[in-house]
């Protein structure tokens, strides 16, 4: 047989282009164009109206002199240092314990636990402005009853970053669950017949069996708590504001504030690169560490 | 008198049906707290039911926003958004998963790949410059198409059509049915359930979307949901705590019986992504 050329396996493919067409344009137009032209973007200062002035590195070197910038980086790498092993550590413990066989009412409770979840963040927020209102709020009302005093939690710079956490932690743990839930059940049963047989407790079966074959879910789980963590913005900027005095600041709020509240477009290029960056390292690196110890 | 294994059981259950306490007690409180007045809202010590049942809240915010809009403008997006957002991830994925042979596959597929992980925080700058310059601020297409096109859905349902048997389309071919036919009439009612997993998840997502309605629209006939809740939520002044209960009521209420219809879908489409990735 003839090779064919490029030309002739265009032709007779050519409704692989029809059928792609329709998601490359948008995806060229939405994602593509954006990715190149904010760095082009952000080797300018611009100030949304009139002529970009280009300044190359500058924007770049003025992020590792801003001291918002390092505020901000340093209250989200908090949040998400707090929050994701809190909502994984829940989630498993609470997957394991929905996994049980003879669990009664699984369907509500699953239902229940998912909740939190499916509610937007915006609303997430507000309920909770109220529940951790310092002189009102419910959680403060407990906290009282059982002879404490009342924690100003949105008022307070040590407060404002926890209560972001806790409001993170209750939304979150119940879609994890869900994940490491699927998870647990493809673990074959053997492994644990076997364990019984030779008189394996319970917290033995889930330190060498559940916790090394659920690794790459507990991975997976990770690498999406660290992506969203560094993606938090509704619930400071409804809670909080960010403040107070920018304690609860996050970088995602900080590029919000510096592009379209200051108009400093530029700059808040040069950050969604830095941002993008920082994504990328701290997931490449997850990656590489959960695989590499596994052997692949 | 309690045998040790009941007791294991009933802290057991106690532990669950706490958590789910925990879970659940903040909608508890939004549903109630909408029929207050505001000054019950902020009393302390804060009661569970209303003294007398304020369905004004209802009524009043409907006059304080054009809230009944804003509930249009977010179905309407969402609806739009999941429709077309599905589609086009079902033809490409069809296309990258089924012509092995076509030129320039490999690379269209890794370029897509590279970008999944990619935030949209991260492309609000340039996609808001671009909507300014084409007039696109305060309009629906822009509430709509900016994120349609998602590595993360064109990959799921890919996936999915890779486990279609070849010779399934090969014999409609043979028998001389169309290419487009082909996709519409054999590949898409396959593929149902993924379509509903990949839907309801995107129906979800953008219905509850903040940051880029917040960043599109400051018309307030424009704003979606969140987005008018937060600008109540903003205001200097007495913040009208009772409505924006009642509003987030009313915008929550349709998503979770949503949820609960489509439950399995949603599950499914969320524990797809990481047995397989």
């Amino acid at each position: 047989m003839e090779a064919k050329t490029t030309l002739q396996k265009i032709k007779e493919n050519r409704h692989f282009y029809y059928f792609l067409v329709p998601f490359l344009l948008f995806f060229s137009v939405f994602m593509l164009f954006p990715i190149i032209f904010s760095f082009y973007m952000s080797l300018h200062r611009w100030g949304g109206l009139g002529q970009a002035t280009f300044t190359g590195l500058k924007n770049y070197m003025r992020i590792f002199t801003d001291s918002t910038f390092h505020t901000a980086l340093k209250n989200t790498i908090f949040m998400w240092l707090t929050s994701t092993p809190l909502i994984l550590g829940f989630a498993l413990i609470l997957a394991v314990m929905l996994n049980q066989k003879k669990v009664k009412f699984l369907k509500y409770f699953r239902v229940g636990y998912f909740m939190p979840f499916v509610t937007s963040t915006v609303v997430v927020g507000v309920i909770f402005t109220i529940l951790l209102d310092s002189s009102f709020g419910l959680v403060n009302f407990f906290i009282e009853s059982i002879g404490f005093e009342k924690i100003p939690f949105l008022t307070s710079t040590t407060w404002s970053k926890i209560s972001i956490v806790i409001v993170l932690t209750w939304r979150w743990v119940g879609y994890n669950t869900i994940i490491m839930l699927a998870g647990l059940q493809n673990i074959p049963e053997d492994l644990y017949e076997a364990a019984e047989i030779d008189g394996g407790t319970t917290l033995q079966k889930f330190f060498y069996i559940t916790v090394p074959m659920m690794r790459p879910i507990i991975l997976f789980t990770f690498i999406l708590s660290t992506i969203g963590s560094f993606q938090i913005f509704t619930e400071p900027y409804i809670m909080t504001g960010g403040g107070p005095m920018q304690s609860s600041l996050s970088v995602v709020q900080y590029l919000y504030n510096s592009g379209f509240q200051q108009f400093r477009m530029g700059y808040a290029s040069a950050l969604s690169y830095v941002l993008f960056a920082i994504i990328f390292v701290a997931s490449y690196f997850q990656i590489k560490i959960g695989s590499g110890e596994e052997g692949i | 008198m309690f045998e040790k294994e009941n007791i294991k059981t009933y802290v057991f259950y106690i532990l669950l049906i706490t958590g789910v306490l925990i879970s659940l007690l903040p909608f508890v409180w939004m549903i109630t707290s909408s029929f207050k007045t505001l000054a019950e809202i902020s009393e302390y010590p804060p009661s569970l039911l209303p003294d007398e049942v304020m369905w004004n809240n209802y009524v009043d915010v409907f006059d304080t926003v054009p809230y009944g809009r804003n509930l249009f403008n977010s179905f309407f997006v969402a609806i739009m958004y999941t429709f077309f957002g599905v589609f086009i991830s079902a033809t490409g994925g069809y296309a990258l998963s089924k012509y092995r042979e076509a030129p320039g596959r490999k690379l269209f597929f890794a370029v897509i790949l590279s970008t999944m992980m990619i935030p949209m925080q991260v492309l609000a700058i340039p996609l808001y410059i671009l909507m300014a310059q084409v007039g696109w601020i305060n309009s629906y297409p822009a509430l709509i198409l900016p994120f349609a096109a998602q590595g993360f859905g064109l990959f799921m349902l890919k996936q999915y059509i890779d486990g279609i048997p070849d010779d399934l389309i090969e014999a409609a071919r043979i028998d001389g049915c169309g290419e487009f036919r082909i996709f519409f009439q054999i590949i898409l009612p396959v593929i149902k359930p993924a379509v509903a997993a990949l839907g309801t998840i995107y129906f979800m997502n953008n219905y509850n979307l903040f940051f880029w309605p917040l960043i599109v629209t400051n018309k307030s006939i424009m704003y979606t949901v969140p987005v008018a809740i937060a600008q109540l939520q903003g205001q200097q002044f007495g913040i009208p705590l009772h409505h924006i209960m009642a509003a987030a009521t009313l915008s929550t209420v349709p998503l979770i019986i949503i949820f609960l219809y489509f439950q399995k879908y949603i599950i499914s489409g969320i524990t797809m992504g990481a047995l397989k990735g």
